[in-house]
């Protein structure tokens, strides 16, 4: 086992079994609760990847609906035997992962084991792919009835054409019409490989048991063939920009977002961390209470509390999202572009984020299900948690200025507004 | 019945050294009105604004940030009919930032936060701008609204229909002179308590977080007492969205107090709170009809709630299939009982690594006058008998279905 270090000396291990599934334990002895995740990087975004070097392509919403699908099992309803060992389980799928998790207070051993067997195996009917279309349609209608949640999927929708972005991660009515059960097949075999998974265990146990625990189960010493698979890089041209559109919604209020690409990516995955944090302490500096206009701008009615912006880069896509409330979206276009010309690398503001970020990221620390989520996600990513704060901590005013340099100005303007 | 609710309960103390940080949370309590609602939220957001030490936002951020990123944060909870605006507070614990009089420069701002906001036109004029957007926002969500419409359906004679994040009629009519009045008058003089769990000692705990705020200790009058209402014929209502929403209401006549508490809360969980409930299987598993199906229980009030997002042309058999279950009840599966026990004892025993959840538990129990102890409370669900919640569950009775239909569903 080895041992990761961290600056907050909190312990954790990690090991890697026979089956190449790679598990991080994190002990936390003075907590009552425990959190458990297994997850895969398939996400919404993995619609097209290179399968022994050829192109295969995945209906949007596969991943989602497969995360669904893997609590059906042959050996009756796994839901409850989760609930007879008083553990709560779930699982969500993300743009980048899927993530199969549970908490609990009692004894670990029983429902580790009824994880590890959920994605050991796929066994699922006809029928219950059948029943399952049923329920995710019900969910796809509870958020399109949903003012925010509509207005992002539409802001993607737009501002990306050929990226699958561009794609709901749920996918649309049709595409889940259009899943298969052998398509629901086929993407288990080629993600849900051991090799594929990582497991982070945060408990009160002893990590040597658990780590027994762990190899007698037979996701730990399974011998499949693993598939050669590489997610396709897709570059985003953004000819399309600027643009802007309006949508209907039975709603009192409006909303906006002004979206801008990124279109210029670190190389490397730490690299693009810091560039995303850069971004993020420029905007902050600038967008925030921090400024003195800030008051001024909530006094003008151009920003209210709603008022939020987003920096999200990635190996293949960029882009930086604002969100307004009660305005025209002519207005919320205009005051972006203005006051983008306007940001400033200012030293002692810099300082107050960063002091104000790495104290916030000691606080995932607090909770075994955060601790579960981020270091699961970081390391879904190949990137570890810790690369944040040293991201954090490593940010120079040159790497503002360069990130400031590097930003675009051409928008995509999505609005919900009322019916007349 | 009308208790007391004891001076003593004014400072709770819990010391562990588990978390990076140390909770401080102040709880408020005063009578529900529409008044009262809308001026707690007006006041909460003039809080967390700004104050006369700090009076600017940037002022503010920055002694935030000065404070290892201090947090302060406000919301209000419903008991019966009573209210709590609840102020929590975290500081980093000292030793792992580079100040070792950090929790008295915390102290200090916190007395501040809490006891001299900025109430002037200014901000008074922003914080009803914004209370006001956030009200139409949540009418602007199906669900949130569809919530609203069907406690509001109970009457105006019935406290639960008072919405707990405000009324717009009453915002506009609000003055500053009623916010500074209310702050003053209700707010400063309200039953307080004081929760402080983290690394710290409960001697610097009571100077620091209790001695400072000078709270008025005082004994209040609390009533628990199960909604006693007539049944009422359903509401139909329509939007112009893509899922119809479905909330059914069932007077349980068992509130917080009631010796068939423990059961009744079981056979909620039974009926829709379990990943086997009642509910999800029939309704969801069986028949995919919705996604998202489950019952509540608004313990203080005796009330069931089930709510659910479906297709307008399921109503029916959805409606038929919900009451099925709810009479599932008076044979209840002795499984599904003990894993509903199994359960409630795991957010029980979590609610030691869940502040805020602890708090919650507590609170509740010092208000009907019974020493909160988890070991206590665990032994108590273990030992109730399927006869138990079937003598809780033949109490409920139905009060209300509302129904708003989506145009598009």
């Amino acid at each position: 086992m080895n041992i990761i270090d961290n600056p907050y000396n909190e312990k954790i291990v990690e090991f890697t079994t026979q089956s190449n599934m790679r598990v991080i334990v994190v002990s936390k002895k003075s907590f009552v609760n425990q959190a458990v995740g297994i997850g895969t990087a398939f996400g919404g975004l993995t619609t097209s990847v290179l399968l022994n070097q050829q192109e295969k392509h995945l209906q949007p919403g596969l991943a989602h609906f497969l995360e669904h699908q893997l609590f059906e099992s042959e050996l009756g309803n796994i839901m409850g035997e989760f609930t007879k060992c008083g553990a709560n389980v779930n699982a969500f799928t993300s743009y980048h992962e899927t993530v199969y998790y549970f908490s609990t207070t009692n004894p670990l051993k029983k429902p580790m084991t009824l994880l590890m067997d959920m994605v050991n195996d796929v066994s699922i009917s006809e029928a219950s792919t059948q029943k399952e279309k049923g329920i995710i349609l019900q969910e796809l209608s509870m958020y399109d009835q949903m003012p925010e949640a509509m207005l992002l999927k539409q802001t993607f929708a737009n501002l990306y054409r050929e990226h699958p972005m561009k794609n709901d991660i749920g996918g649309s009515k049709e595409s889940v019409q259009n899943i298969t059960h052998d398509d629901l097949i086929q993407a288990y075999n080629l993600f849900y490989h051991p090799s594929q998974l990582t497991m982070v265990i945060v408990s009160f146990e002893d990590v040597n048991v658990i780590k027994q625990w762990i190899e007698n189960h037979p996701l730990a010493s399974k011998n499949t063939q693993k598939m050669d698979i590489k997610p396709m890089v897709v570059n985003e041209t953004f000819d399309h920009l600027p643009q802007s559109f309006s949508m209907n919604m039975d709603v009192s209020q409006n909303k906006v977002t002004v979206a801008l690409p990124i279109t210029s990516f670190a190389s490397t995955s730490k690299a693009r961390l810091k560039q995303q944090w850069a971004i993020k302490v420029l905007l902050e500096s600038h967008f925030s209470e921090i400024n003195d206009d800030y008051q001024q701008w909530m006094d003008q009615g151009i920003i209210n509390e709603l008022f939020d912006y987003d920096v999200d880069i990635e190996q293949d896509y960029g882009h930086v999202l604002f969100l307004f409330e009660n305005i025209k979206k002519e207005e919320a276009n205009n005051f972006v572009l203005e006051q983008l010309q306007k940001l400033t690398v200012n030293k002692q503001a810099f300082e107050q984020m960063k002091r104000r970020w790495i104290f916030s990221s000691l606080r995932v620390f607090n909770r075994p299900s955060s601790i579960m989520t981020q270091l699961l996600h970081y390391s879904l990513k190949n990137d570890s948690y810790f690369d944040v704060i040293d991201a954090i901590e490593s940010l120079t005013l040159e790497d503002l200025q360069q990130a400031k340099d590097n930003l675009e100005t051409l928008t995509s303007v999505v609005e919900v507004t009322k019916k007349n | 019945m009308v208790k007391q609710t004891q001076a003593n309960e004014n400072f709770v103390f819990k010391a562990t050294d588990k978390f990076k940080d140390i909770t401080i949370v102040l709880r408020r309590m005063f009578s529900i009105s529409k008044q009262n609602t809308t001026l707690a939220a007006l006041l909460m957001y003039m809080l967390e604004d700004r104050n006369e030490k700090y009076p600017t936002k940037k002022e503010m951020l920055s002694i935030k940030d000065h404070l290892y990123g201090t947090t302060f944060s406000s919301g209000v909870v419903g008991y019966g009919k009573n209210m709590v605006l609840q102020i929590a507070s975290k500081v980093m614990d000292p030793q792992f930032a580079d100040d070792s009089k950090l929790l008295e420069k915390h102290s200090e701002w916190f007395v501040n936060m809490t006891h001299y906001p900025l109430l002037n036109q200014e901000t008074f004029l922003e914080a009803k701008a914004q209370v006001r957007s956030s009200l139409i926002r949540d009418l602007d969500q199906p669900s949130k609204l569809a919530q609203i419409k069907a406690f509001e359906a109970l009457g105006e004679d019935s406290v639960i229909a008072i919405n707990l994040d405000g009324d717009l009629n009453t915002l506009e009519e609000t003055t500053l002179q009623d916010v500074q009045k209310f702050f003053k008058d209700v707010y400063l003089q309200a039953h307080t308590s004081v929760y402080v769990i983290g690394n710290i000692t409960k001697e610097d705990a009571k100077a620091l977080y209790y001695d400072t705020l000078n709270i008025k200790e005082h004994f209040y009058p609390f009533e628990c007492e199960a909604l006693a209402k007539e049944k009422i014929e359903d509401v139909v209502e329509s939007k112009d969205t893509t899922q119809t929403q479905l909330i059914k209401l069932l007077k349980t006549n068992v509130s917080m107090d009631h010796p068939l508490y423990l059961a009744n809360r079981l056979a909620v969980a039974v009926l829709g709170q379990l990943p086997t409930s009642y509910l999800f299987v029939e309704i969801r598993e069986k028949r995919s009809l919705c996604y998202s199906i489950y019952s509540q229980y608004i313990a203080f009030d005796g009330l069931c709630l089930i709510k659910t997002g479906i297709d307008t042309s399921n109503i029916d058999e959805v409606k038929e299939l919900i009451n099925q279950q709810v009479g599932a009840l008076l044979d209840i599966d002795e499984d599904l009982l003990n894993q509903a026990k199994t359960m409630i004892i795991n957010a029980i025993k979590n609610a030691e690594d869940e502040l805020l959840s602890y708090v919650n538990l507590h609170y509740s129990y010092a208000l009907i006058q019974q020493p909160f102890s988890s070991e206590q409370l665990i032994k108590d669900i273990q030992q109730v008998s399927k006869l138990d919640v079937v003598q809780a569950v033949s109490l409920w009775e139905e009060l209300l279905t509302y129904v708003l239909k989506g145009e598009q569903a």
